[in-house]
């Protein structure tokens, strides 16, 4: 189907659509009640049709009627339809049977109105209406001027007036033939093929002398169908009806048309739409299905109340110039000599014609590459030239990248690497190659220990942009372990866009080496330190110990001698024996603190109440203090988080502030002997602890020098207390100072951050 | 407590050896009464208090060489016997040279305490029958007339009659007299007895 065509359906069929959903959608919210009224004074329309049922022009007549009385949606309309057929059966007995069927049909039947479709049943109705249908008003479809104007008497009817334009498809077809002298005219006999020959002759009269005009009428078929394949060249053929040959063989007028011009050596045009497709060229063409439209305009108003006689008659509206441009190519006919406004059907368009657009979009794409095809051969001298200086660069980073003292790498999204320097393979044992191949060879020569901090630190590389730092250790293929510094950072094209991650590894074996060498030193030295606070504190450590051991000792003697009396008094052995057992608890734990302190051994960070680290660890002090009359009062903060610390230094640390803060006053005459402890909140994320005593005093010219290593006032002291402390406290990433008091002696102070769950 | 009861009294911050000294002491049937610190002891003690005190060197408030100080200036005398967890010889020379009976380290052995418990008694029994005798001598001397002393003093620094006459510048018959009240009143029978008894009382000879 041509687009055309499908256009011209597709209006068609959706008017009515729209229509009757429209109609639908009103009927919804109508009650039920004015529904039922409205049925009640339903409209009646009697069609009456006057050839046989499946004539083709009747559906047209019917559709264009009912679309056009439909259409109102006012009201339901009740159709009934007759066939008169009076055209095939003209005798007196039919129409006398006929006027009696119709009699009984609709004695008791209320018609609102009347529509004769054609002549015939126009002329039956004046002969036979008022007796069968008295008073009812009529509108007439399709009816010849001829019989409307030949009724004697002005009635009370209105209507549609039928005409053909013989002249207008003449006078196309010459446009489209302007060198045809010859005119055939072909027609029928049948009392409407006779009506249109008629009609035809007086149209034709003023061509006369123009065109030679011959009619084709009272022929066979077989002969017209002789005639018109021996035509003479530019001929024009116009086709009225046929109904019936000279032989009285009945036709459907569009059968026949379909028989003359497939056989026609000249084109043959038409008077009705409803033909065309049929093998005609076309012309003026009348439409049956707009008759009926115009008369069922008509019937809608006489339905609406108006009087038939006040509605003038209409003739225009049902014609147009319709053409087969199959036929028009078939005849060599030109498009262009078509008269204006012209509808051409069944078009099969040229590619051209039909993808018009696409073919210019194609055109346009194909001028547009070659230009760019063009400008790309300008740059490609330009290119070269830029990808000569690029090979260049290139050259200069690989060498860069290449020779780097460190295992530098770039991994792609997926993991796989785009790039390994060959340093690599000093650092690792593996070459270049084996980490292209296997993205997994890092996280495989990792050592177990490390793979999880690997592997977290994987994980999270995409979510945060910037560089990242861990250390770990790998294995060497020859067993060796190496300490790794690894810094990646991700990075980005310059639309933003993640394209993988650049990474570096450093090998750090030798400086954590010696890290760890200075680390182990540092502790050797603080477990010395601490050896020797704890020598200065032999007379409190050796109470803390004898206390529980004498107690027990004295006990199982009490209770030897109870038991060995003559009336052993085991209540007394009892109790003894209760107290032994929990003074023997009380030795075991001065001792483990003992040790604990003693141990040399790796700083271990932890969660640490530094309240609680402080009275225990005064705890070491109390008899030695008490015998050189020292009182440590505290002043103890509530509820301070815990300190990220070595608990073991810590208390070192503390317990040589308390020891330097006693022997500074064992030096005075001071009194009271005190020292004050005291923790406090710190800034943002510290915790600050002091230990002021009431000695003489700091050396006021240099109060760093305390701090250095060997600096003593003592005469058994080290030097060394202060200055372990103070590594101490900076290796926990704290600060350790000392400041004279205003009135007397001075405070030392030091700090340690709070304990926070993942320092990172 | 009667003033004729004696006890041990322990004094010690430690309820620990407190307890295991006051039932070893008792294990050996003595009377023991223990006190938590020197100030709760000095706030009871009285000076008939006899027997002998155990007391910690080291304790938190007054220690115990200041307990001891304080007993003599109380003339509270009950020997001490001192324990010390770690001994130091300045300690130990000033506890002794202040009257301790003995200074011992803890771990004490039971039958050491207890041997230094039984001297430490033993020591106060004997010191309080020394005090008891002094104590007669002296209200025997409160007897005698000043001018009697003067010839005491000259009789036991073993000068004659004639002598103490010439010095005295009286007879040699007075001082006879004077010499035989002197001898009744001390209830002394020989001139040995009476230089004894003189000596006792701390009265120092003529040169």
């Amino acid at each position: 189907m041509t687009p055309g065509r499908r256009r011209g359906t597709i209006l068609f069929l959706t008017q009515p659509g729209i229509a009757s959903l429209l109609l639908s959608l009103a009927l919804l919210f109508v009650p039920y009640p004015a529904l039922a009224g409205a049925a009640q004074q339903a409209k009646t329309v009697l069609l009456l049709y006057s050839y046989q049922a499946v004539l083709p022009a009747n559906l047209e007549w019917d559709s264009g009627i009912r679309q056009a009385l439909e259409n109102t949606g006012q009201q339901p309309i009740e159709f009934y339809t007759e066939y008169l057929d009076l055209a095939q059966f003209p005798d007196e007995a039919y129409l006398h049977s006929l006027l009696n069927l119709l009699t009984i049909k609709y004695s008791g039947k209320k018609i609102d109105i009347l529509i004769p479709v054609g002549d015939l049943a126009f002329t039956f109705l004046q002969a036979h209406g008022n007796a069968l249908f008295p008073g009812v008003p009529m509108v007439f479809c399709a009816v010849a001027r001829e019989q409307v104007e030949a009724l004697k008497k002005p009635l009370k009817i209105t209507g549609q007036i039928s005409w053909v334009d013989v002249a207008g498809t003449l006078e196309a077809a010459l446009k489209l033939q302007s060198r045809a002298r010859q005119l055939i005219v072909i027609g029928g006999t049948a009392e409407t093929d006779r009506l249109m020959q008629q009609i035809a002759r007086e149209a034709l009269e003023p061509y006369k002398g123009r065109l030679e005009i011959t009619f084709l009428i009272d022929l066979p078929m077989a002969e017209i169908l002789t005639r018109v394949s021996h035509l003479p060249p530019e001929t024009i053929v116009i086709y009225l009806s046929i109904f019936r040959d000279s032989q009285g063989t009945d036709f459907v007028p569009r059968t026949a048309l379909a028989l003359i011009s497939q056989l026609a050596n000249a084109p043959v045009y038409g008077l009705w739409e409803n033909l065309l497709g049929q093998g005609m060229v076309g012309g003026h063409l009348m439409s049956f299905t707009a008759e009926g439209r115009m008369t069922g305009k008509i019937g809608r108003r006489v339905l609406n109340g108006e009087r038939p006689e006040n509605i003038p008659t209409v003739s225009e509206g049902t014609t147009a110039y319709e053409f087969d441009w199959r036929q028009l190519k078939r005849w060599g006919l030109r498009e262009v000599d078509l008269p204006p406004g012209s509808i051409v059907h069944f078009k099969k368009y040229t590619f051209w014609e039909e993808h018009k657009g696409e073919v210019i979009a194609t055109a346009t794409v194909f001028s547009v590459l070659s230009l760019l095809v063009v400008g790309l051969l300008i740059n490609l001298g330009q290119r070269r030239r830029a990808e000569s200086s690029l090979r260049q660069a290139e050259l200069q980073y690989r060498i860069v990248a290449d020779f780097t003292y460190d295992w530098e790498y770039w991994q792609n999204p997926d993991g796989t690497c785009r790039y390994v320097s060959p340093a690599c393979e000093r650092i690792s044992g593996h070459r270049a190659e084996e980490f292209l191949q296997r993205p997994d060879l890092v996280q495989e020569i990792i050592v177990p220990e490390d793979r999880e901090l690997w592997a977290r630190h994987s994980c999270g590389a995409f979510e945060k942009p910037g560089p990242r730092e861990i250390q770990f250790r790998l294995q060497r293929p020859d067993g060796t372990i190496r300490w790794i510094e690894h810094a990646c950072q991700p990075v980005t094209d310059d639309a933003g866009e993640f394209i993988g991650i650049r990474a570096t590894n450093r090998d750090i074996t030798e400086r954590k080496r010696a890290e760890m060498l200075e680390q182990q030193h540092r502790e050797q030295l603080a477990q010395a330190t601490r050896l020797a606070t704890l020598g200065e504190l032999t007379a409190s450590l050796a109470h803390e110990v004898n206390q529980p051991l004498s107690a027990v000792m004295n006990n199982a003697q009490a209770a030897l001698r109870f038991l060995h009396r003559q009336e052993p008094d085991l209540e007394e052995v009892d109790e003894a024996l209760g107290d032994i057992v929990r003074d023997g608890k009380r030795a075991g734990e001065v001792i483990q603190r003992l040790r604990q302190f003693l141990r040399p051994g790796e700083m271990l960070l932890q969660a640490v109440d530094i309240n609680e680290l402080i009275k225990e660890t005064a705890a070491f002090t109390r008899n030695e203090f008490l015998a050189r009359n020292t009182v440590i009062r505290y002043s103890l903060s509530d509820g301070l988080p815990p300190v990220r610390a070595d608990r073991i230094q810590i208390q070192q640390v503390v317990l040589n502030l308390l020891i330097n803060a006693q022997e500074a006053m064992n030096q005075s005459e001071a009194e009271p002997r005190e020292i004050l402890v005291q923790t406090t909140p710190g800034d943002v994320g510290s915790i600050t602890v002091s230990v002021r005593d009431r000695g003489p005093g700091l050396p006021s010219e240099n109060l760093e020098k305390i701090f250095k290593p060997f600096y003593t006032t003592k005469a058994a002291g080290m030097g060394m207390g202060l200055a372990i402390s103070r590594s101490i406290i900076t290796s926990h990433g704290g600060r350790l100072w000392a400041v004279p008091n205003p009135d007397q002696g001075a405070t030392l102070t030091f700090t340690l951050p709070v304990f926070q769950e993942d320092p990172r | 407590m009667n003033a004729v009861e004696s006890a041990v009294y322990v004094v010690d911050d430690d309820v620990s050896v407190r307890t295991a000294l006051e039932r070893l002491l008792k294990s050996v049937g003595l009377t023991v009464q223990a006190f938590t610190s020197a100030r709760e002891f000095l706030e009871q003690a009285t000076p008939a208090w006899s027997g002998c005190l155990i007391a910690d060197v080291r304790m938190p408030g007054m220690s115990g060489l200041e307990l001891q100080d304080e007993l003599n200036a109380r003339q509270l005398s009950l020997p001490v016997i001192f324990l010390t967890g770690y001994g130091t010889v300045p300690a130990s020379v000033r506890a002794l040279k202040a009257g301790a009976v003995d200074f011992l380290e803890k771990p004490v052995d039971d039958q050491t305490l207890l041997d230094a418990v039984q001297t430490a008694l033993e020591r106060d029994h004997r010191s309080r029958l020394h005090q008891a005798e002094i104590k007669n001598i002296r209200q025997r001397l409160d007897s005698l007339t000043p001018r009697e002393y003067e010839v005491l003093t000259f009789i036991i620094s073993g000068r004659i009659n004639k002598q103490v006459a010439a010095e005295l510048g009286t007879t040699e018959k007075t001082i006879k007299v004077h010499r035989a009240r002197i001898m009744e009143k001390l209830q002394c029978a020989s001139l040995a007895e009476l230089v004894r008894l003189a000596e006792k009382a701390g009265i120092q000879a003529l040169d």
